[in-house]
């Protein structure tokens, strides 16, 4: 039964495979409500299974507090791009040029995704670990080239396709040479076999390279302003949450559970890493023009300050890093529910465009300054709270710098999003502007996950509650047992 | 010891008004203009029922020893052991009175405007303000450490920049909301350099009786709900740390420590209570709306400098120095603003010279007091509660006035005395009991002030007490007699015609009290040090004062009730005296003066440029090297997918070399 969620998203995936060959065109929006229906069941079964632990297949399925965190996460963004993509693939937008086909492969390959990366922070062999990545890797190729007649829609397709295999390439070579050190695939066997060795640092550096491509960490970001900016927004959205948050799990299961105790002296690449990600992305969100290249952008500073969390090893660093992401996940797509909103109904996608938003959609523009508001980290919103905690574990780790630079990038983040609530609310409204009509689906989707923005951040025990169920988990005795 | 509810709770009192002020800031006001009234003044209502219950349940289960209390407080701040500030109530009988006093007022103002504002723009923001200025005082007055009463001092001066400046389209209001808030700024730095060093000697006293006598300590942390603070008054009053205070050395020129920080802690009360040479915002302040006026002069705000010395006048007692400048400045201040306000024709203006006079005795009193006779702490006290209610009545009475002839100008009005019937009475009783005439309360509260400064042997000031106990009540029933007698000399005063009940009511009820006041017997509940004997009026004194504010209103009555040649010989007989007296001796104009030729020349234009230049243009090279740095950078994004691959081999082979720096 630990197994039960995925199983259930596959299933979903497959029943609407079959079905969308049997459907009438009109009556296919069921496949969504199916799509929705199985991560929602999905969702609720892994609620139902917190505090529970347990392991199958000889201990390569584990279930935990922590995968259970990962895999809520992985479901919510599931949900969520179901509901972005809504309007667009039942041809309800005022835009023609927004609408997308095919809407029971887009369901499947976006449900087998999710369930890759579920499966992902279950793993504790390097195959698995593998294998999962990868199925939730290429499907999302499949999804950024959707729109195949839009030639800039091809063209990131095929970028992300190319780089992502070479990261892959990267990755699974760094993997090999530990199974070459260890003589295992299991990652606790592992953890206690390797020592320091150059070979080592070489795994250790090809990792980085590999799950630094999907974390968007620079240098390794370069995929991330091109295939953002041509993807279908919907697939942007799920890209910058979840393809990210599987980066993060890997990267968890590898450096924590792995590398573990000797954790402390990989620190200062770390350091380095989150700076340059978070200055460059920063810097050059600043000069972006067209609001999903600005958003990749964003994004990639988003994730310097992420890894700040993996300058431990503390018993904060993981509780931290997970209430960013659900912080993160939220206020992002606050703001790609809006950018997608803007776009189904005019087309546009270029900061000048949204010029006087608060003066035609007065909540909606509110909602977008929330979000970019939480995402530059302004109290009392939840992207403040997400980083505080993991500003005060870079400082406990004595890393007092790169707090220094993490409040410079934040002010300089600031400006840029700034930019946006000017065009807003200051800027003269666009001559033929009219009140745009919403549709409930996004309406719905705008107001939950603006709650969600701002909630996290005041409610206070939603991160303690983080806290105290991912002690049950055993990653924090690995981390000390390896310790040498 | 059995507390009542109230007594265990007692932040409700200033509580109340600061959640009114949330309710009908954010959410009432919108609504409904009405609604936005009615809570505001319901809500001081309200916390003056609390007070009343506070003053009944502290008096039943203290007496007879009346020991301060602090019955609620939570931590505020912690910097390190020792040096924490809480946010609390502190309770006993001085604190008591103010609370009473401050919402007594205050609710009445609260009512009175409900009238007195009807149909102006801005009414909902009005009580708003209102609402905030009365939570202001109230936790100034309940503060238990000097920090709370210092961050509650600030909120004060700026609910009085938002009321004074109500009208923000009048040009004269924005100066006068600006002068007020920046003249009692400029006395704030004072206080704060005051607190700092009382601070800095109050925590190193602190670290020493831990270490020594930790008897002390306890007992002062009695009837406290948490530990005693190096901030607390109650710490800082207690004799064995005034007695620790006394060996902290000195300056140059012989001056102590402890008389420069209660000296500049004094320039703060200066600032707020509208001493000489601070008093120049005041007489302006009343560009405000009348009630806020009524509300300032008598209730809120400037009785806090007054209200600031009595909390710590032990320590000002052990710096005798400190404690005579209180008392000549007082005098001085008291004198001073009396000569101006017998040549003033604006009713408020005049008005607010009584205030500034009045405020002069009760500091006076206070600098003439001792530990060992402290009469005049009592007496200034005292006269605090009295003058609150009937300078509340007075202003209130001069906004019926003006409400109904629409100007300022006595000579514009007169003959009022049949038009407006209540507002006349009440407007009499009032300046009868600021006279000084038995048996209004003006009389007690003065004569114990005069007794005060005589008993410890203050001639010059006694002398100077007398001398304005005569001038009160000629320049007041000048007001009186050109208001309300003769004949109507405008338009506006012919249609003259009484306010709304709602406006008369308040009006009444502070007659009542301006009457009555006087007759609770004082030295019984608020008192320092030893208990007072019971002492009844000294006729010595009182005869005397009786027949100089006799022979007060006798002149005004000759100058002022019939015909009006006397006064125009007499001003030309003075002439050039006259005209200084009336242009308020040049004050004003000697502080611009020295801001223009001076201040804004040497240091505010250097500063402006140093900021224009230096400051912005260091900001605007930050922001464009930021903006260059992003365009340089953005480069790197060549779109091709070769140099993508290109880069993300390089880096990883750059990432193996870091680590194979670090860790090797």
């Amino acid at each position: 039964m630990l197994m039960l969620p995925e199983l259930i998203v596959i299933a979903a995936g497959f029943i609407i495979l079959l079905l969308d060959l049997f459907l009438a065109e009109e009556k296919k929006n069921i496949l969504g409500t199916l799509a929705f229906a199985g991560l929602l069941i999905a969702l609720g079964r892994t609620l139902f299974s917190f505090g529970q632990q347990g392991e199958l297949f000889g201990g390569r399925f584990v279930v935990d507090s922590v995968a259970i965190w990962f895999k809520i996460i992985f479901l919510l963004a599931g949900m969520t791009t179901v509901a972005l993509s809504w309007d667009r693939l039942t041809g309800k937008t005022t835009d023609i040029a927004s609408r997308m086909k095919h809407r029971g492969e887009f369901y499947t390959i976006l449900l087998f995704s999710t369930a890759g990366m579920m499966y992902l922070i279950s793993s504790r062999d390097l195959v698995t670990l593998y294998i999962s990545l990868e199925l939730s890797t290429i499907p999302l190729f499949v999804l950024v080239a959707w729109d195949r007649d839009n030639p800039l829609c091809g063209e990131a397709g095929l970028k992300y396709v190319i780089l992502g295999a070479l990261s892959s390439a990267v990755l699974l070579y760094g993997l090999g040479i530990l199974y070459g050190l260890s003589g295992s695939t299991d990652l606790a066997t592992i953890s206690q076999k390797i020592t320091h060795s150059p070979a080592l640092w070489l795994s250790v550096a090809m990792i980085t390279a590999g799950i630094g491509f999907k974390l968007t960490l620079v240098p390794f970001h370069m995929w991330a302003a091109d295939v953002y900016q041509g993807a279908p927004t919907p697939v942007t959205a799920h890209l910058s949450v979840a393809s990210k948050a599987a980066g993060m799990a890997f990267i968890f299961l590898l450096f924590y559970r792995v590398l573990g105790g000797a954790f402390q002296e990989w620190n200062i690449l770390f350091a380095v890493l989150a700076t340059i990600t978070m200055t460059l992305g920063n810097l050059v969100a600043i000069i972006q023009q067209n609001i999903k290249r600005f958003m990749a952008f964003s994004a990639i500073s988003q994730a310097g300050y992420l890894i700040m969390g993996f300058l431990g090893p503390f018993p904060e660093g993981l509780p931290s890093m997970l209430f960013y992401l659900y912080a993160y996940i939220f206020t992002n797509l606050v703001v790609f529910a809006v950018i997608i909103f803007y776009a189904n109904e005019t087309g546009r996608e270029n900061i000048d465009d949204y010029r006087g938003l608060s003066r035609t959609n007065p909540i909606i523009a509110g909602a977008m300054m929330l979000g970019l508001f939480s995402l530059a980290g302004i109290p009392p919103l939840s992207g403040f709270v997400g980083k505080f905690f993991l500003f005060s574990v870079a400082s406990k780790a004595g890393f007092h710098w790169l707090v220094g630079v993490a409040a410079i990038n934040s002010t300089i983040s600031l400006y840029y999003y700034l930019r946006i609530v000017r065009q807003m609310y200051i800027e003269p409204t666009m001559e033929d502007a009219t009140t745009l009509q919403i549709s409930p689906m996004l309406a719905g989707t705008i107001a939950i996950t603006t709650l969600g923005a701002v909630f996290f951040g005041i409610i206070p025990f939603f991160y303690e509650t983080i806290n105290q169920t991912v002690a049950a988990s055993d990653w924090w005795s690995v981390i000390t047992a390896t310790a040498r | 010891m059995n507390e009542g509810f109230i007594l265990s709770n007692a932040w409700l009192i200033p509580a109340i008004p600061l959640i009114s002020f949330f309710l009908v800031g954010m959410f009432i006001r919108p609504a409904s203009k009405q609604a936005a009234g009615l809570v505001a003044t319901s809500a001081v209502f309200l916390s003056a029922a609390c007070a009343y219950m506070l003053a009944w349940e502290y008096y039943q289960a203290f007496a007879p020893e009346y020991q301060s209390i602090v019955p609620w407080s939570i931590e505020w701040l912690r910097y390190q052991e020792f040096l924490s500030v809480s946010v609390g109530v502190l309770v006993d009988p001085t604190s008591i009175l103010l609370m009473v006093v401050v919402t007594t007022v205050s609710s009445l103002v609260h009512l009175y405007s409900i009238g007195y504002m009807h149909g102006e723009e801005g009414y909902g923001r009005y009580f708003t303000y209102l609402n905030l200025f009365t939570f202001s005082m109230l936790g100034l007055v309940v503060a238990p450490n000097i920090m709370q009463m210092f961050v509650c001092w600030e909120l004060v001066g700026a609910s009085s920049f938002l009321l004074i400046g109500y009208y923000y389209d009048k040009p004269s209001a924005v100066s006068a909301s600006k002068k007020a808030f920046i003249v009692t700024r400029f006395a704030d730095l004072g206080f704060l350099l005051g607190i700092l060093i009382l601070g800095y000697f109050g925590y190193h006293v602190y670290g020493v009786l831990s270490d020594s006598s930790t008897s002390v300590l306890a007992e002062m942390n009695q009837y406290s709900s948490t530990a005693i603070q190096p901030f607390d008054f109650k710490f800082l009053n207690h004799p064995a740390v005034i007695a620790q205070f006394a060996d902290q050395g000195s300056l140059l020129g012989g001056i102590s420590m402890l008389t420069l920080a209660m000296v500049l802690i004094f320039a703060g009360a200066a600032g707020k209570s509208a001493m000489f040479p601070l008093h120049i915002w005041l007489p302006d302040a009343m560009e405000g709306p009348t009630p806020v006026s009524a509300l300032i002069h008598a209730a809120t705000m400037v009785v806090a400098g007054v209200y600031l010395v009595a909390r710590l006048f032990p320590v000002y007692a052990a710096s005798g120095s400190a404690l005579l400048i209180v008392a000549y400045i007082g005098a001085f201040t008291c004198l001073f603003a009396a000569v101006i306000g017998c040549t003033q024709d604006d009713i408020k203006r005049v008005l607010a010279f009584s205030t500034l006079s009045q405020l002069g005795y009760m500091m006076l009193s206070l600098g003439v007091a001792t530990m060992a006779h402290p009469l005049g702490y009592t007496a200034s006290l005292f006269h605090l509660f009295t003058h609150a209610f009937f300078k509340a009545l007075l202003f209130l009475g001069a906004g019926s006035v003006i409400h109904a002839v629409h100007s300022n100008e006595i000579w514009d009005m007169g003959g009022l005395k049949r038009k407006m019937p209540v507002t006349h009475i009440t407007f009499l009783i009032a300046t009868i009991a600021i006279a000084g005439i038995p048996p209004f309360a003006g009389f007690f509260s003065k004569d114990e002030i005069l007794a005060a400064a005589l008993g410890n042997h203050h001639q010059i000031i006694f002398g100077i007490g007398l001398l304005v106990a005569g001038l009160t009540p000629f320049y007041m029933f000048r007001i009186y007699f050109v208001t309300f007698w003769g004949p109507h000399r405008t338009e506006g005063a012919e249609h003259a015609h009484e306010s709304p009940p709602v406006m008369l009511l308040p009006l009444a009820i502070l007659a009542v009290l301006a009457v009555i006041a006087g007759f609770v017997p004082m030295a019984s509940f608020v008192h320092i040090g030893e208990p007072l004997g019971h002492h009844g009026i000294n006729w010595a004194i009182a005869i005397p004062a009786i027949l100089v504010a006799l022979t007060g209103i006798g002149v005004a009555w000759f100058l002022y009730a019939g015909n009006q040649d006397r006064v125009s010989k007499l001003v030309q007989n003075l002439g050039v005296v006259y005209r200084v007296i009336k242009d308020k001796f040049y004050i004003d104009e000697v502080y611009l003066f020295i801001t223009h030729n001076f201040i804004f020349k040497y240091i505010s234009r250097p500063i402006a440029w140093f900021d224009r230049n230096v400051v912005d243009g260091s900001m605007n090279l930050t922001g464009w090297a930021t903006r260059m740095s992003g365009w340089i950078l953005s480069h790197m994004q060549t779109g091709q997918v070769q140099t993508y691959a290109a880069w993300y081999a390089l880096s990883t082979i750059v990432v193996f070399g870091l680590l194979a720096v670090t860790l090797q």
